[in-house]
């Protein structure tokens, strides 16, 4: 992905099979053209707020939602939602957390947080075609951002 | 009582006679004397000196004698002083014991002392497995999921990329990949069900059981759209427990008696209950396939299942799940069936009278 700038979707999935599964679902729905892998959370708040790896990003120009999963390496995903929604400059993208725990205490912690949505990503792979479109369909087609 | 100068005075006397003849009555009478001095507090050198006292006045003799232990009185003296002697060997005896004692409790404080300390430890080191066994929980919710994900979904992906070099048997092989991984993933989920139950804390009120029963059996009606269930429900008594987990005990027996009326055209499910006691009793009761009394022990255990897979799905969970969370409530949960015939489980709840008490 050449123009970071230009990113819709940033997918922030340490599991490869889970983004390849993730990619497929966004496809079908014809919304993979501008999507970001990020493969820890380090690199995702490196993405978000344009620094390290990504400084020659502009944070103006924020993904127009961030699918976040919980179980990170380095970062985990509950320490990148809690950066992203207390900076002036990023809470007002959307994130929603796409995620294998089932925990209450992470739903209850990334509500808490400030996520827009909270998904627990289904082993029925129908499911979760129908999931993530659904998702990508509605934040980045239905949802109207503030401008 | 007796005073000090009748005491010197008896001393005297009786030490005369010692001095003179009657010896046995005379040793008598000093041990005797040497009790009342007892009595009255003296102490061994206040016989001492009433012995040389009475020795001065006794006769002449006395006078040449310097210490009165090793005069001619000395055996009188003895044996007056003998009480001492016993009442001290007492004491000491006493003492001994009471040493031993205080040892004992000392021995019996470090030990409590132990235990205390063992107790402490183990408390750190069931938290240390409770703290592991959240972490494994997550783990099992987390990484175990991913993997069966992929299988469904590859196995997915193949089928629909590669539909055309596939065969019939090609497919269907493909399919049986995906329903075990699905099947593996409602195991899974129930499973963490199960295991994060014994680990809820419990919210304790008090609340309608019709109300409840009659929302659980709406929302499992609707998953059965094109069958013909019918629901009676008598008159429950209220439950006092966790509502939350009360209600999983209607969804799992009531979507059993669901899920087992299946063959039947028209399934009937009722539910009754009633007051006995200290408990109140609840029953829920279908039409359905039943199963031999022969089983009835199995029916509570994680993982056991009474019929083929193929016939009615499930993944031997949910009385299991039921009996936990009756036992938590101090309830007993118990199940009567006949093959073909139907069945009935039946749970009791602590009402309100014992909850009190």
């Amino acid at each position: 992905m050449a123009d970071t700038n230009a990113v819709e979707i940033l997918l922030v999935e340490d599991n490869p099979r889970d983004e390849e599964l993730t990619l497929r679902a966004l496809k079908k729905r014809n919304l993979a053209n501008k999507v970001h892998v990020v493969r820890d959370g380090a690199e995702a708040l490196e993405y978000v707020f344009a620094n390290g790896a990504y400084q020659d990003r502009s944070i103006e120009h924020a993904p127009k939602l961030i699918l976040l999963d919980l179980k990170l390496p380095k970062v985990d995903g509950l320490e990148v939602l809690r950066k992203i929604k207390s900076d002036e400059r990023t809470k007002a993208i959307p994130v929603v957390v796409l995620t294998s725990s089932r925990e209450e205490s992470d739903l209850v912690e990334s509500y808490r947080l400030g996520v827009n949505s909270y998904i627990v990503k289904p082993v029925d792979f129908d499911k979760f075609l129908d999931c993530v479109g659904e998702l990508g369909l509605y934040w980045l087609l239905l949802n109207q951002p503030p401008s | 009582m007796i005073d000090l100068c009748q005491l010197t005075d008896q001393y005297a006397s009786a030490l005369k006679d010692y001095l003179a003849t009657s010896r046995e009555i005379a040793l008598r009478q000093a041990y005797e004397l040497g009790r009342q001095a007892i009595g009255e507090g003296l102490g061994l050198l206040d016989i001492v000196a009433i012995h040389r006292e009475a020795l001065m006045t006794v006769g002449p003799r006395a006078n040449e004698v310097g210490a009165p232990v090793a005069g001619p009185g000395w055996g009188f003296l003895a044996e007056c002083l003998a009480p001492f002697e016993m009442t001290l060997r007492g004491f000491g005896e006493a003492n001994e014991e009471l040493r031993h004692e205080i040892i004992e409790r000392k021995r019996a404080a470090a030990e409590i002392t132990e235990i205390g300390k063992e107790l402490a430890r183990r408390v750190v080191e069931l938290e240390a497995v409770n703290t592991e066994l959240d972490a494994f929980t997550y783990s099992v919710s987390h990484d175990l999921r991913a993997p069966l994900r992929a299988i469904d979904g590859f196995s997915q992906i193949l089928t629909e990329d590669y539909s055309d070099r596939l065969d019939d048997e090609g497919r269907r092989l493909l399919r049986v990949v995906q329903d075990s991984a699905r099947s593996m993933g409602r195991l899974i989920d129930d499973l963490l069900n199960f295991s994060r139950l014994s680990r809820k804390e419990m919210r304790t009120s008090e609340f309608d059981m019709g109300e409840l029963t009659a929302e659980v059996f709406e929302g499992l009606r609707a998953a059965v759209p094109g069958r013909d269930v019918r629901l009676s429900v008598g008159s429950l008594p209220r439950a006092v427990g966790d509502r939350v987990m009360v209600r999983q005990v209607f969804v799992n027996l009531l979507s059993n008696a669901v899920k087992f009326t299946a063959p039947r055209e028209t399934a009937l499910i009722e539910v009754s209950g009633g007051r006995e006691g200290n408990e109140n009793a609840y029953c829920v009761k279908d039409n359905g396939v039943g199963f031999s009394m022969d089983y009835a022990g199995k029916l509570f255990r994680v993982f056991q299942r009474l019929h083929a897979a193929a016939e009615f799905e499930g993944t031997g969970v949910g009385l299991a799940l039921v009996q936990r969370i009756i036992r938590r409530h101090g309830g007993r949960v118990w199940g009567e069936g006949k093959l073909n015939e139907g069945a009935a489980f039946y749970f009791t709840l602590p009402n309100k009278e014992a909850t009190n008490g």
